[in-house]
């Protein structure tokens, strides 16, 4: 074949799958309007978990910074091999700029699972909402306010990713009686297109002190009994 | 082992001949299990691969070969001339490289050329004549889609 042509045989659909899964998100997203077939071969879990493995393999650098009026800009970069390396250099990308709506709700940075960042306001007040955002894709959900997480109770929460479901979720934990240190549990899962809170029940009554981390479906937190 | 047993002939699908040593060629999971088989002779036939690709593919295996074999050049080394390797092949070498690298069984050559391919390959366009499809979308589907996918279309 002379090169300029068209290729006139294919290629198995498995290295092209191969081929797509090292691609930015973004190329892999505009990828899904060039055929139906392509369409509904890259929208595939298989293909999903393919891009994840090797995405996870070359990570990157997040930086986060939180502008006036609850601008939010993202940064990343190349994690470096040596980062004791005195003549390092940095090349850090732009990836995206978001406002997130509420106006000065003063959002904090509450974890993060894979490429999605959990932010929570300060204080909930009644109009305030969570903020679940994806710098990869400059797209954001908000989430209402777990149930009797008032002004005055204090609530920690912390997001993780079900391994086995496949879902990510959001777990909260309020002190609905600060003197007898009673809490109350709340889930609520990601991307099931229902957005409420369900109590759940935990046998050690317990309030987180510290962030979490999740670990293969398991969240670590040290916690106050 | 005399020294003819330590040579193998590749043959192309146009019939060109390569003479190269046997720790060059068993760099092909594909060749190494014919040569354990004992199925065929000192002359292989690639029936998938014509003599300018065949080239290349040696080309790859030698370097590679040697690397491995004495370990004096650093890998640093070898992963530029990896990069100088695929980096002025044009779309239709790359798809036949990858083509020939499946059907060999290198994975070092696989995964390369996929590498090469995918930082090649930057517009719908492009995709389109890599894997020469059609589009076949109606124009309503596509605006669909393209809304579905918007995030990904605002540069």
């Amino acid at each position: 074949m002379m090169s300029g042509e068209t290729n006139s045989c294919s290629i198995p659909t498995d290295l092209v799958n191969d081929i797509l899964s090292r691609l930015p998100a973004k190329s892999v997203a505009r990828f899904r309007c060039v055929s139906k077939l392509w369409s509904s071969i890259l929208l595939r879990p298989y293909f999903t978990e393919l891009f994840l493995t090797r995405s996870s393999a070359r990570p990157r650098l997040l930086f986060a910074v939180e502008q006036e009026g609850d601008d939010w800009c993202f940064f990343t970069s190349p994690q470096p091999k040596n980062p004791d390396d005195e003549e390092l250099s940095l090349e850090v990308t732009a990836d995206c700029q978001m406002k997130f709506p509420g106006g000065n709700t003063c959002l904090e940075f509450c974890g993060r699972a894979s490429d999605l960042i959990y932010l929570c306001p300060h204080i909930s007040e009644h109009d305030q909402c969570i903020i679940i955002c994806k710098p990869s894709t400059g797209q954001f959900t908000s989430l209402p306010i777990p149930k009797e997480c008032n002004r005055r109770s204090f609530w920690r929460s912390f997001i993780g990713f079900d391994p086995i479901g496949k879902y990510f979720k959001v777990l909260s934990i309020g002190e609905l009686d600060a003197d007898e240190k009673r809490c109350q549990y709340q889930i609520l899962t990601l991307g099931t297109g229902n957005d409420s809170w369900r109590k759940i029940h935990c046998p050690l009554n317990n309030f987180p002190s510290s962030e979490g981390i999740c670990i293969s479906g398991v969240l670590y937190y040290l916690a106050d009994s | 082992m005399s020294k003819s047993e330590k040579k193998i002939v590749l043959k192309s699908l146009d019939n060109e001949a390569f003479e190269v040593e046997k720790a060059v060629a068993l760099q092909s999971q594909t060749i190494w299990v014919m040569c354990e088989d004992k199925c065929v002779g000192n002359e292989i036939p690639l029936e998938n691969v014509t003599g300018q690709i065949l080239a290349k593919v040696i080309d790859y295996c030698k370097k590679h070969a040697v690397v491995d074999g004495d370990g004096d050049e650093s890998s640093e080394e070898l992963k530029n001339w990896d990069t100088e390797f695929t980096k002025n092949m044009d779309q239709s070498t790359l798809f036949n490289m990858i083509l020939a690298a499946n059907y060999l069984n290198i994975k070092s050559l696989l995964n390369l050329t996929c590498q090469a391919v995918a930082d090649k390959t930057k517009t719908i366009d492009e995709f389109h004549t890599f894997l020469n499809i059609e589009n076949n979308f109606t124009p309503e589907e596509e605006a669909q889609i393209c809304q579905e996918n918007l995030w990904a279309f605002d540069d």
